[in-house]
């Protein structure tokens, strides 16, 4: 069959598909949409007869084009993206975290030890926290944290009090999310990212107390940060894991080919990652709307706090188990 | 099993009904630019934004204090991180890469789902190192890893490519569709039957050479020409018409 006999019998066809194809991909389609296997099956055998027979590069591309569109339309996966988020929260996250418990415990050690070390160096070596901070982080915590203070001291108060609530979850979402983002990418690198970076959030937050404690006011920074600190602090260590886990698919892959082990390690630590910044998030809530409350009692300040500390341990330990082991699936 | 090497970058994916499509993958020059069109993009909305919330908003007499700020750092937190997911999940590209004809996809040819444009995208970090500082909170990636780890790779894939299973590939018009069709009777060329019989793969190359051939200059196309010789019998001009006779006759005449 001539190239132009073949246009000539198939390209109402063709035309027919490119209309229901620019219909699907703007979610237009009727009753119509019906037809899309039959002409998507149709259309690949006429691919594979104008590649067989050498009809032309432009041909074949027009024809690839179509193909490809109607695989795309095919495959499309029905929205349940709320079933699969329950689904995270119930089942996955903690899972993923049991499984990786090692790396967990590794992951606390290696923020607290620094953070518990930055807190003692205040009565033994002060030195150390003024060689992590600067005269700028100093101000800040002392309007914060600093006798008779208000932690929501540096900023403005024009504008009542849940203006500066809603700013300061606001930039704890942007700032503690983003560094625990950045550390689940830096993991890639063999794990050093996520190393490095949950060593020197443990050494920088741990000055942050040090230097409170070193002032003598300790009192007036626990009972600002007992509420949030197991949802942040649990959260950055649970985005720590999620690199190394990154970071040991690239640096050990068994008996996979390296590429193969990368795409593993990917899909085992996207759960923990996205747990890990849901935690972050829920911490910018507490600690934008609940911590920085003026007229709270600080009784209820610290039983929030460690009630919290329990539920976390509560929810790494119980939930989901028995439960078939669920994963994120194909991504 | 190995396959053999090849001269283009195109990819093969069967798909389940037995047909072979191909993506061709985009290497990292028209990546580059889509990344700079949308580092462009994303800083105007932020200076849009902020203009707007500055100045619009104290001529308009509306104070937005505090809401206001923290509306700006929720957005730009959005940009930073959730430009490129949400984009290349539900348009599988960004607006960059739609201005470079590009697009990305699994591997296996399918659109992108949730956890494949995260993971992908939060490899940036990585994938950019290393940042170059250019002004108060404004890093340009240098972009060493991804594109090292591109060139190491056979579809051009970056970091966040490999652990997504992805590739960003040239959905738009192919340069040589655009290109116009020789016609024999208007070009007064005869087709001509070539003196022997030429394989499939040697019947493709003649026919490539027929629909590439505006794409080069005559010095380019005499050179390629001149390859066939003992095919042609001729060399320069000559042999690049004698050529393009037999890839008429393939084409228009051949049983």
């Amino acid at each position: 069959m001539k190239k132009s006999t073949f246009e000539e019998i198939s390209h109402e066809r063709w035309d027919e598909l490119e209309i229901l194809l620019k219909q699907l991909e703007k979610n237009q389609a009727g009753s119509e949409a019906a037809r899309l296997p039959g002409l998507f099956r149709q259309s690949c055998h006429d691919l594979s007869l104008a590649q067989h027979r050498m009809y032309g590069r432009k041909l074949c591309d027009r024809l690839n084009q179509l193909v490809v569109r109607c695989y795309h339309q095919l495959h499309r996966r029905a929205g349940r993206s709320g079933q699969r988020v329950i689904q995270l929260v119930s089942q996955t996250f903690p899972q993923a975290i049991r499984e990786e418990w090692r790396l967990f415990a590794l992951a606390f050690v290696l923020f607290f030890g620094p953070f518990c070390a930055m807190i003692a160096a205040a009565y033994y070596a002060p030195h150390w926290i003024f060689s992590l901070l600067g005269p700028a982080e100093l101000t800040m915590l002392d309007q914060m944290h600093g006798a008779g203070a208000q932690p929501t001291a540096p900023f403005k108060k024009e504008y009542g009090e849940m203006g500066i609530h809603f700013m300061m979850f606001a930039y704890y979402v942007q700032h503690n999310i983003g560094i625990g983002l950045t550390m689940f990418g830096m993991g890639m690198l063999f794990t050093v990212g996520a190393v490095y970076a949950l060593i020197t959030q443990g050494l920088i937050l741990g000055a942050m107390f040090g230097y409170i404690h070193y002032t003598g006011h300790a009192d007036n920074i626990w009972r600002f940060a007992i509420g949030h600190s197991s949802f942040e602090l649990l959260g950055l260590i649970v985005c720590g894991v999620a690199g190394m886990r990154l970071g040991l698919g690239v640096l050990f892959p068994g008996r996979n080919p390296r590429g193969r082990a990368i795409m593993l390690a990917g899909r085992r630590a996207l759960p923990i990652l996205l747990g890990g910044a849901g935690m972050l998030f829920l911490a910018a809530m507490v600690e934008g709307f609940w911590s920085s409350q003026r007229d709270l009692n600080d009784d209820v300040r610290y039983a929030f706090g460690v009630l919290m500390w329990v539920v976390w341990a509560l929810y790494f330990l119980l939930v989901g188990r028995g439960m078939e082991r669920s994963r994120i699936d194909d991504p | 099993m190995r396959a053999e090497p090849k001269l283009d970058t195109m990819q093969t994916v069967e798909v389940a009904e037995g047909v072979d499509i191909y993506l061709r993958p985009a290497g990292p020059i028209p990546r580059g630019f889509a990344y700079a069109i949308d580092l462009l993009l994303r800083w105007v909305i932020v200076v849009v934004v902020m203009l707007i919330g500055s100045l619009g908003i104290s001529f308009l007499g509306i104070e937005t204090g505090e809401f206001g700020i923290g509306m700006f750092l929720l957005l730009l937190f959005v940009i930073e991180w959730g430009y490129y997911v949400i984009c290349e999940k539900v348009w599988g590209r960004t607006p960059g890469k739609r201005a470079m004809g590009l697009s990305v996809v699994r591997t296996s040819g399918v659109p992108l789902s949730w956890p494949a444009a995260i993971l992908r995208n939060l490899l940036r970090s990585v994938d950019g190192l290393p940042w170059l500082s250019i002004g108060p909170q404004s890093l340009f990636p240098l972009a060493l890893v991804g594109l090292g780890t591109a060139l190491f790779t056979k579809k051009f894939q970056r970091m966040g490519d490999l652990l997504a299973d992805t590739v960003v590939i040239y959905s738009g018009k192919t340069v040589e569709a655009a290109l116009p069709v020789l016609n024999a009777a208007q070009n007064q060329i005869t087709p001509l039957p070539p003196a022997v019989a030429l394989s499939r793969e040697e019947q493709q190359a003649i026919l490539l050479f027929l629909e590439r051939a505006g794409l080069w200059s005559e010095g380019r196309k005499t050179e390629l020409a001149d390859h066939l010789k003992p095919l042609t019998g001729t060399s320069g001009h000559a042999g690049v018409i004698q050529l393009l006779r037999m890839a008429l006759w393939l084409r228009d005449s051949a049983p």
